[in-house]
């Protein structure tokens, strides 16, 4: 974790996964040197074991291969392409296995979130790796926690928010609301980001 | 769900944790084409898409990348290898590059350079495992005693023999990727299929839902329509019971009765039991009703009565009455039989109450 991230990776080309879709090897070492530490880290994450994040790794790269030409750009940036594609196949693992790598708890104890507060702001600025990272965790520290709690159960345990609202014992509705007001605050403080992205600031 | 619960739902789609039937909803929406929804959308799955740079970033295995890159080229691309290499034999024969070309090809140039001198000659480990000792050592063994000549020919058969333990092992080496691969695909069919019964479940649940529902709101309606039964029964009722009202009030009735140009009249006259008497009857065919005045009667004695008789085959009752202070008897008569069938009217004196054939006198009599 002390490894310089490449500042390469905030995103991939459309073109180079047109290129990866036309069997160009050279195009895809580029697109897992941009792309494989924030898939890495995600699917650790979701699958919380080494060996077998590395193993689905490869399988994810490998169907990136395979697939790549399935890659719409009017759907999404190849990054988030990437990453959903990363994600869901991390959870389909964690419930193909019927076990969690992470605590199942909903408790932000467990999350990286939570790590956060609990280190402090001000130490969170030095500790960030880079700008990106201080901007998320900047955006990410805005929320409520029970706003922080509904979106980590959605992306890092894969619950749909009908299985948020039986998991915190909380209406549905107001699951619904948490998520949506959490994407909405995200999305405004993380939108240099996603227009960078989105190459809209190009 | 409305445009604006669509709308609403983007964010949650982004994040995927929107149930299947209402993502389904958002991706045919999104299809039918709503620029909006789609750049919405898009700044959504951007912002989904950060999150993970929230964690601290960690460096994927450093040989990951090259075996990665291993698979790609393999002739069964399409699987990954597994992470603990299969055996040392099987890094050995994978062909170094290109995709698409058969292994065998690959193969001679690969095992030329591993033949070590002839009068060297030991098995590899490899063939250890893989071939019956019991071939070799004899060939082996006489070998080590022929001339140099010969020596090229050994090398031959070793080569050959390498190359057998080679396709042999590769052969091991695809059985066990495609039995891998079989596993996996097995575990993500199951998946799958797990999540479509749960969502057929949920299918169900929800028509059983509307079932209910729809016989619920059946019973209520029924329930409304048994109350309109009453509520009409009831209506009618009374609709008939201000019907008997209005005809029943006597003066109405009878100036109606007289004045009706299809009243029928009689005229009754004494017997000999009451030759003063006589009495008068008009009947109106189609409402059955009738009026019957009679003057000049003898006074009834205690516990007796009149009564009034339509004949038509036989006598039919038509109502019993006493004498008021006059001395007269009236009838107001209701439901007479066929007025086209009454031949006669008659009176007879009867017990109290009447009876239903008469038993008495008869006191007044004429034809209609």
């Amino acid at each position: 974790m002390d490894a310089p991230i490449p500042q390469s990776s905030s995103a991939v080309a459309p073109d180079l996964v047109a290129r990866v879709a036309g069997g160009d090897q050279a195009a895809f070492e580029q697109l897992y040197e941009q792309s494989s530490p924030l898939l890495c880290t995600l699917v650790s994450r979701i699958v919380g074991h080494e060996g077998e994040a590395a193993d689905l790794l490869q399988e994810v790269y490998l169907e990136v291969w395979r697939k790549a030409s399935n890659y719409d750009h009017a759907r999404g940036t190849p990054m988030a392409w990437l990453v959903t594609l990363a994600r869901s196949r991390a959870i389909d693992r964690v419930r193909a296995l019927g076990s969690r790598g992470k605590g199942v708890t909903a408790s932000l104890d467990d999350t990286p979130a939570s790590d956060l507060i609990a280190s402090g702001a001000d130490a969170l600025e030095l500790r960030a790796a880079n700008e990106r990272q201080a901007l998320i965790w900047k955006a990410l520290e805005t929320l409520p926690l029970v706003q922080r709690q509904a979106i980590e159960l959605a992306y890092y345990e894969g619950l749909t928010h009908v299985e948020i609202s039986g998991r915190l014992n909380v209406p549905l509705g107001t699951i619904k609301t948490r998520i949506r007001l959490a994407m909405e605050k995200l999305r405004d403080g993380l939108q240099p980001l996603w227009e960078e992205e989105l190459g809209l600031t190009e | 769900m409305d445009h604006e619960q669509l709308e609403e739902s983007l964010s949650l789609y982004a994040l995927g944790t929107l149930e299947p039937d209402p993502a389904r909803e958002v991706e045919s929406h999104l299809a039918s084409g709503c620029p909006p929804c789609s750049a919405l959308l898009r700044q959504y799955q951007g912002t989904a898409a950060m999150l993970p740079y929230a964690l601290t970033l960690n460096t994927p295995p450093a040989g990951l990348k090259a075996k990665i890159m291993r698979a790609l080229t393999s002739p069964n691309a399409q699987i990954a290898a597994p992470v603990e290499a299969p055996a040392p034999t099987a890094t050995l024969i994978l062909p170094p590059t290109k995709p698409a070309v058969p292994p065998k090809r690959e193969i001679p140039p690969a095992k030329m350079s591993i033949p070590p001198p002839p009068d060297k000659a030991q098995p590899s480990a490899a063939a250890k495992i893989e071939w019956e000792p019991s071939k070799i050592p004899p060939q082996t063994a006489s070998l080590r005693d022929r001339p140099a000549g010969r020596s090229l020919a050994l090398a031959a058969s070793l080569a050959g023999l390498l190359l057998g333990v080679s396709g042999y092992a590769y052969y091991l080496y695809a059985t066990l990727e495609a039995e891998r691969v079989g596993y996996v695909e097995d575990r993500m069919a199951l998946a799958k299929a797990t999540l479509k019964a749960s969502d057929l479940e949920r299918q169900l649940d929800e028509r059983q839902r509307n079932l209910s529902k729809a016989t619920s709101e059946l019973n209520r309606a029924v329930k409304i329509l048994g109350t309109t039964h009453a509520l009409l029964a009831k209506h009618q009722d009374q609709i008939e019971t201000l019907q008997a009202t209005r005809l029943g009030k006597p003066a109405e009735e009878i100036a109606r009765i007289f004045s009706s140009p299809y009243s029928k009249m009689a005229t009754l006259s004494g017997t000999d039991m009451a030759k003063n008497a006589y009495a008068m009857v008009f009947v109106e065919p189609d409402t059955r009703r009738g009026f019957f005045y009679a003057s000049n009667l003898p006074a009834l004695p205690a516990g007796k009565t009149y009564q009034l008789w339509a004949i038509t085959d036989k006598p039919v009752s038509a109502g019993i009455f006493s004498l008021d202070r006059g001395q007269k008897g009236r009838v107001m008569i209701q439901n007479v039989p066929d007025v086209t069938k009454i031949q006669k009217f008659a009176v007879s004196m009867e017990p109290a109450g009447g009876k239903p054939q008469p038993t008495g006198n008869i006191y007044l009599v004429g034809d209609l």
